[in-house]
């Protein structure tokens, strides 16, 4: 069969709209460090001024560099596929490596890999940490922690369903035609940013007014709320909300959690009224399903959990927020392996939510029932309908493929990464956990989101959870594009040479 | 020549009166796979008479059972529909009946009796280990096992080498024997041999589909009896060897001792285990292309080559891993032994083990993570399509990560109309959707059988590894149940029989279990009686 080449994807052109992104990437992490700088001025005072002078240069510094390196972009004419790939790579590559000098320079992790593996995890969303007791950390760099997984999760939640489905029509996963065209969320880029940032802006005020009334003080409220509104999953305690000991509190992040992990756009039609487009998704009423049904059985089968304490780890867990309240390792191994499922299935489409998510669940399950029907009735010529709408087989090939890379992926993890301290379902839930971008660990009857890792397993995790986020594709469909776009500079053998 | 053969199958179908018989494929093909079974039974009573174990009457009783339910089934009743449904119910059932029915030598000779339990739980094991026997897995609940100089077996050996016989049977497959003894199947043959096949396709040797069952039963027969003449050789008395061959040619690992082939802690023995566990977990028509036709068939065969690359950098791996944990004191020799063994014997899906005891080299659950994940994968993975192994197959892998590589360069070059390639060969997509479907529902498998066994009282390690163990028709498992235990502490007895179920899914290669049920539901709608429009 033919191969029909056309035009490679990382070529000059696609190499030429990377500056912008990953300015725009800086820039949020420069607006992190002045807005981490300005809690400490407030909080830290004179205690750690150096560690504020530095935050407010690196942010300043990233601020300035982000917006310049974006005006020697020119508008591209078209946004191809790869292209938005890696502008999403780039973007994300930004904000990480302002991070990096953020952490890096304050001092206060052991070493740069450490720094690195904090700015990542928290960039990412997911929560680990080489911090045993973040309290020892400064309120800005406590913050910082909190506030890197806020902006990047706003920025996954502009690109993933503001810039991208305006650019790229019909990218695997958009929301379905209905909800698109009736709501009006995505009319243009301009116009989904203004939405999706209201919307998340809404819900974390929502939670900082919950954990205030919850009695929490200003700063904890606050951080809480950012670090729950994006999955994030920081925490300024070691037992993370289970420091609190409070159900309200517990309630409250719950409920955060399950909205932070179900879709803006669904949200966005419920405010403006559109209930029949809401209760027609079947995400959403699989989502409600796995919540109930894991809130069931981790309360009723599991051993010594509170009905506030189940509802708090399956909302955690299938948002993959990866907050703890109580310790859920202690519930029992039906416990362990429903959250565990749950952390791997992951949130909604079109939320801050990582995970494989759950409408690819939605497309897995219709096709291993119209492939069992096809063998049943082998001339029934079968479609896949989601919410009404016929899912293009060339989609439902991208699902399956998705599938795969993220299983590959996964058990590559499992086999590379190394952790002396954690035994074999130690090492398969931290694998999970990094992909998922949870950012929770079960270690001997116990959970965890500090872990103490060497080098190799701490390169090992960090690209597990940028791959993790940012889906696999566009990392590897970057790397495999930059490879082609750096071997145009291999010289060339002559053929007939003399 | 359709209409020749339609007059085949009429006249094997009505063989002497037509009218009376009833059509049923379902019944037909069950009847003639416990008829098959008989036979062996009657030479396992012939052995326990030899040994002068006390279960010789009970397995003669049984071997007449089978044959008489069998037979009464068989002429009872003639083909019927033979739509892809109704094959594919038909072998499930088979499998299903054959299980449940290979329980009753063990219920009567009361081999799973012990003080502590009623006579349900005895049942109950009995029907787990004869499932495990038949589908080739090897996990086992049998605490009373011999050792090599047990003066007062408490099993007999004819009980044993029925246990043994089990697995024989299973890894070829019945069903596959059930074709060559049917008189004419015609074109449908092939739909049995496919439903049953372990792999995407069944690999087709002969014209007809009855002389590749009939080739390929040849070459099992004939490596049986090559493996049972090597492991004499190697120091084994020919009883162990012919029972232990039986089960190393069907990747089963059912051995006759409490220890397995470590009871034996023979290098030679090992060896010939290794040798001949590839040779199980290698596609049965590759052998007989070798034989037949072409010396070089292996190493032109693409999927032989992933399957030898697989093992031998998991050989690598484990060693590497173990000699830097110092899991087995640091010295090469020992751990090369035991990774070499263990892997092997994991990776052909057989699960033997050469540990002497829970603690010793060769007891896996004792090493670091690192290694028992690679286990873990190796377990998944499985041997060859065609061969007498479980798990997922080295072609299926194969053909997904060529999914992945497609899609990649798809999202860079989205316009292109990129083939799914395997070495030079091209997939088609019918294929390679079928074989996602299939990773699809195993894994639906795996998550369902995981909450359902673990709901039932097991620990998240030995669940997880049961479950893909049993899916992949494996063995032990990690934990408490790994290679120098029983599932017996390990496992309720609700969730062995989950785990039971999850075996036959594994070894049908879970399409027909999934679809087991569709016949006869849509037989049991003709038979109600329709509404009236007036």
């Amino acid at each position: 069969m033919a191969v029909t080449r056309t035009a490679p994807a990382v070529r000059a052109g696609t190499i030429h709209v990377l500056p912008k992104p990953f300015g725009i990437g800086a820039t949020i992490g420069g607006v992190a460090a002045l807005a981490a700088a300005f809690v400490g001025l407030l909080l830290d005072r004179n205690e750690a001024l150096q560690e504020m002078m530095i935050l407010v240069v690196v942010g300043a510094g990233a601020v300035v560099g982000g917006r310049t390196l974006g005006r020697f972009q020119e508008r591209p004419k078209r946004i191809s596929p790869p292209m938005a790939m890696s502008m999403l790579v780039a973007g994300w590559s930004g904000a990480a490596l302002v991070a990096l000098i953020a952490f890096a320079l304050s001092g206060e992790f052991e070493s740069i890999p450490s720094a690195f593996f904090e700015a990542v995890s928290a960039t990412t969303t997911t929560g680990f940490t080489t911090i045993v007791d973040p309290q020892e950390l400064t309120h800005a760099m406590r913050f910082l922690r909190v506030m890197l997984p806020w902006l990047c999760g706003l920025g996954v939640l502009i690109a993933g369903m503001g810039v991208l489905p305006v650019a790229i029509a019909g990218i695997e996963l958009s929301p379905s035609r209905g909800l698109r065209r009736s709501e009006q969320l995505v009319t243009s880029t301009r116009g989904a940013v203004r939405n999706i940032f209201g919307m998340y802006l809404l819900l974390t005020a929502t939670l900082l007014l919950g954990f205030l009334l919850g009695g929490m003080g200003p700063f904890d409220a606050l951080s809480y709320a950012l670090s729950t509104a994006s999955t994030g999953g920081m925490a300024n305690h070691a037992a993370s909300i289970g420091h609190f000991d409070s159900a309200f509190i517990d309630w409250v992040a719950t409920i955060g959690m399950v909205a932070a992990g179900g879709s803006l756009v669904i949200v966005w039609a419920a405010l403006r009224g559109a209930w029949d487009s809401v209760l027609h998704s079947t995400e959403l009423r699989l989502y409600g399903c796995l919540l109930l049904i894991g809130f069931l059985g981790v309360w009723l089968i599991g051993d010594n959990l509170t009905a506030t304490e189940a509802a708090f780890s399956v909302s955690s867990m299938l948002s993959t927020t990866g907050l703890r309240s109580g310790n859920w390792a202690a519930g029992g191994s039906f416990t362990q392996a429903i959250l565990l499922i749950g952390a791997g299935i992951g949130a909604m489409t079109g939320s801050v939510g990582s995970g494989f998510r759950l409408a690819r669940v939605v497309r897995v399950a219709l096709e291993v029932r119209r492939s069992l029907r096809g063998l049943l009735y082998p001339h029934r010529i079968g479609v896949i309908r989601i919410d009404g709408e016929a899912t293009p087989e060339q989609s439902l090939e991208r699902t399956y493929g998705y599938l795969w890379a993220h299983l590959i992926t996964l058990t590559s993890i499992a086999v590379l990464v190394n952790v002396s301290s954690l035994d074999l379902m130690g090492t398969l839930t931290f694998s999970l956990s990094l992909i998922s971008n949870v950012g929770i660990v079960l270690t001997d009857e116990n959970i965890a989101a500090a872990v103490v890792l060497d080098r190799w397993s701490q390169t090992v995790a960090i690209v597990a959870m940028v791959l993790g986020r940012l889906s696999i594709y566009p990392v590897l469909v970057t790397i495999a594009g930059f490879a082609r776009w750096l071997g145009r500079f291999r010289p060339h053998r002559s053929i007939g040479g003399s | 020549m359709l209409r020749l053969e339609r007059r085949s199958e009429k006249r094997a179908a009505g063989f002497t009166a037509p009218s009376r018989r009833i059509p049923s494929t379902v019944a037909h093909i069950c009847g003639l796979a416990l008829a098959v079974i008989s036979p062996g039974l009657l030479i396992a009573a012939i052995v326990e008479f030899i040994g002068f174990g006390d279960g010789g009457p009970m397995l003669l009783l049984c071997s007449a059972i089978f044959a008489v339910v069998g037979g009464a089934l068989w002429f009872s009743t003639r083909l019927g529909d033979l739509a892809p449904r109704t094959v594919f119910a038909a072998v499930a059932w088979s499998w299903v009946l054959v299980s449940v029915m290979g329980a009753l030598p063990f219920i009567l000779t009361r081999t799973f009796q012990s003080g502590a339990s009623s006579f349900w739980i005895e049942i109950a094991d009995a029907v787990f280990e004869s499932t495990s026997g038949y589908t080739a897995t090897g996990s086992t609940v049998l605490t009373t096992l011999p050792d090599l100089d047990d003066p007062n077996p408490r099993v007999g050996q004819g009980v044993l080498f029925y246990r043994q016989l089990t697995q024989w049977y299973g890894g070829m497959g019945f069903v596959q024997l059930v074709v060559t003894v049917l008189p004419a199947l015609g074109r449908r043959a092939m739909g049995f041999i496919g439903a049953e096949a372990p792999g995407p396709t069944a690999d087709r040797i002969a014209p007809r589909a009855k002389d590749t069952a009939r080739l390929l039963w040849q070459v099992y027969i004939g490596a049986t009896l090559l493996m049972t003449v090597a492991y004499t050789v190697a120091g084994m008395s020919l009883y162990d060897g012919f029972t232990h061959s039986l089960t190393t040619a069907a990747t089963g690992g059912f051995s006759t001792y409490n220890d397995s082939l470590g009871e034996f802690d023979s290098v030679p023995i090992e060896i010939v285990a290794i040798v001949a566990m590839m040779i199980g977990g290698t596609n049965f028509a590759l052998h007989w292309l070798f034989l037949a036709r072409d010396r070089a068939v292996y190493a032109k065969d693409h999927e032989f080559r992933a399957f030898i690359a697989v093992i031998v950098a998991a050989i690598g791996a484990v060693t590497a891993m173990l000699l830097i944990g110092g899991e087995i004191g640091g010295d090469l020799g020992p751990t090369m032994r035991t990774a070499v063994f263990n892997v092997v014997s994991l990776g052909t899906s057989t699960g033997f083990g050469n540990a002497q005891g829970a603690g010793t080299a060769g007891d896996f659950v004792a090493w670091g993570a690192g290694p028992l994940i690679v286990l873990l994968i190796l377990m998944t993975v499985g041997g060859m399509s065609g061969s007498t192994a479980g798990g997922v197959k080295v072609i299926r892998i194969r053909v997904l990560g060529a999914h992945v590589h497609r899609l990649v360069a798809r999202s860079r070059q989205p316009r292109s109309v990129i083939p799914l390639r395997l070495g030079s060969n091209i997939v088609s997509d019918t294929v390679a959707h079928k074989i996602a479907v299939y990773g699809m529902a195993w894994l639906a498998m795996l998550v369902g059988g995981l909450l359902a066994v673990t709901a039932l009282g097991a620990e998240l390690e030995e669940a997880l590894s049961a479950v893909i163990g049993s899916l992949s028709n494996m063995g032990p498992a990690l934990g408490a149940a790994g290679p120098t235990a029983t599932f017996q502490d390990a496992f309720s007895t609700p969730a062995r029989l989950v785990l039971a179920f999850l075996m036959i899914a594994g070894r049908l290669e879970l399409i027909a279990v999934l679809l087991m049920f569709a016949a006869p539901r849509r037989s049991l709608r003709k038979i109600r009686p329709h509404k009236h429009t007036f």
